[in-house]
């Protein structure tokens, strides 16, 4: 691992601080990419090429990334919008940020309309009723949605 | 896949159908009774149940203005957007993923220290704060949603409960029945307990004494003998919960001593200054930073012999 590390390491992270315009991000997802490897090895079809393996990773790494700040700038937002009296505490906001992005997590590969009935039903306490109206579906679709919706988190959380 | 396994997966399946059936208000009320049933037959099911009320908990810990802006299903922001934002550097740790903070089982208890608060979501979603120095057993089963207050003070924020089982806070002193979703109830050291309604209503129930409701804006004390009579309530009394205390022209001894609740040591305020009017916001996890805010807006200094004697007194005519 010790040489495999030497050999592409600086690759890698050349590679990342190309998309990411950020040498301490670049830095950081270059050692997650080589971390995430020591966890789960390399299959054997991919050790011919593992310059590729290890993009693949470092890519969904960087989707990751993206992501987790977008949730940090809608989070700032919505501080924003609270009085100054009521700004949670650090812990408090910590834990708040963390729970969005397990949530997020959790509804990762749900289709856009099964999230947008299942975000209706939990969040915005839509009647089942309204949720069916808005979205141009019938009461019954309403129920499967929510249903697959539910036991996916479910499963993620598991 | 395991038989058991498919086993557990299908009580899953069940179980989600249940949580989905009677979260529909238009379900009858029979749902409830079959939906006992169901989760009595199996300990299979009640494991499952269990899932899906572990998720929902986790659910209820963002805030629905913030889960609908950053979930919903609007397009995800442009790409421009999120690099600008990763040039502003919001903190790198691109390790720190997620222990599941604020999953609580059913039953527990919890405790704080002197000048520590922590917000708790109990297994129903409803939400527990406990302030400094505080301490509760929490009990909910398939019947009846409580919390035992044994020292301290804390904001409840209860959820609509799929079961509609009762919540309630008891004391040494009685049972404080929630009827609606916002209120904190509190021990003080003279051996009351009191009781103060942020939204909706409670129903206080003295152990030896008549019952009493409670609606948002009042406040009451109660012994195990009798509740006294409702008063209007300190606005801005729950504002610990988010770690400050919101003082609108109070006597400075009176926000002294609050403060004085989560600092570890000694904090006295001299009385030639204790009837003082002040106004301000004050950090209640960081004492150091409010008593600083203080003395820079009146016309008071800080004597301290060491680290943990702090008093509070009128700023010298050379100072």
């Amino acid at each position: 691992m010790h040489s495999f590390y030497q050999d592409h390491h600086p690759w890698l992270q050349s590679l990342l601080r190309k998309q990411l315009s950020n040498r301490d991000d670049a830095a950081d997802l270059a050692q997650d990419t080589f971390v995430r490897l020591l966890r789960a090895p390399m299959p054997q079809e991919e050790i011919r090429d593992p310059r590729r393996y290890l993009a693949t990773i470092a890519k969904g790494l960087v989707t990751d990334l993206f992501r987790r700040r977008s949730l940090e700038r809608s989070y700032l937002e919505y501080l924003a919008t609270l009085p100054l009296a009521l700004a949670p505490s650090a812990e408090e906001q910590l834990t708040v940020q963390q729970a969005l992005l397990a949530v997020d997590r959790m509804l990762q590969g749900l289709p856009p309309k099964v999230r947008e009935a299942f975000i209706l039903a939990q969040y915005e306490e839509l009647s089942y009723p309204e949720i069916a109206q808005r979205l141009g579906i019938s009461l019954r679709t309403v129920s499967n949605y929510l249903t697959r919706a539910m036991e996916h988190c479910c499963l993620a959380l598991a | 896949m395991k038989p058991a396994d498919d086993a557990e997966r299908r009580a899953l399946h069940a179980a989600v159908q249940w949580h989905v059936r009677l979260r529909d208000t238009a379900a009858a009320g029979d749902a409830r009774q079959d939906w006992q049933d169901w989760h009595g037959a199996d300990p299979a099911h009640q494991r499952a149940w269990q899932r899906v009320q572990a998720v929902n908990a986790q659910l209820a810990v963002v805030p629905a203005p913030l889960a609908s802006q950053a979930l919903g299903a609007r397009p995800p922001r442009s790409r421009r957007n999120v690099l600008r934002s990763l040039a502003v550097g919001l903190g790198a740790g691109t390790t720190a993923w997620l222990g599941w903070q604020g999953l609580q089982p059913g039953r527990g208890t919890h405790s704080t220290a002197k000048g520590e608060r922590r917000d708790i979501t109990l297994a129903d979603g409803s939400l527990l704060a406990l302030d400094t120095a505080s301490a509760v057993d929490v009990d909910i089963n398939a019947r009846e949603r409580v919390v035992h207050l044994q020292r301290g003070r804390i904001l409840i924020a209860t959820r609509a409960d799929v079961l509609g089982r009762p919540f309630s806070v008891t004391t040494p002193h009685g049972r404080v029945l929630a009827l609606g979703t916002r209120f904190m109830v509190s021990l003080d050291e003279a051996g009351r307990s009191h009781v103060q309604v942020e939204e909706k209503a409670v129903r206080l129930l003295p152990k030896a004494g008549a019952a009493q409701e409670l609606v948002a804006g009042e406040q009451a004390w109660f012994s195990a003998a009798a509740a006294q009579a409702a008063a209007s309530a300190d606005p801005f009394a729950a504002s610990w919960q988010q770690g400050g205390l919101v003082a609108v022209d109070i006597a400075l001894g009176a926000l002294i001593a609050a403060l004085a609740r989560y600092r570890r040591g000694y904090l006295e305020c001299a009385p030639e200054v204790a009837q003082l009017k002040v106004s301000g916001a004050f950090p209640v996890d960081d004492t150091d930073r409010a008593l600083a805010a203080l003395i820079s807006r009146f016309p008071l200094q800080l004597r301290s012999r060491t680290r943990y004697w702090v008093r509070v007194e009128a700023r010298d005519a050379a100072g």
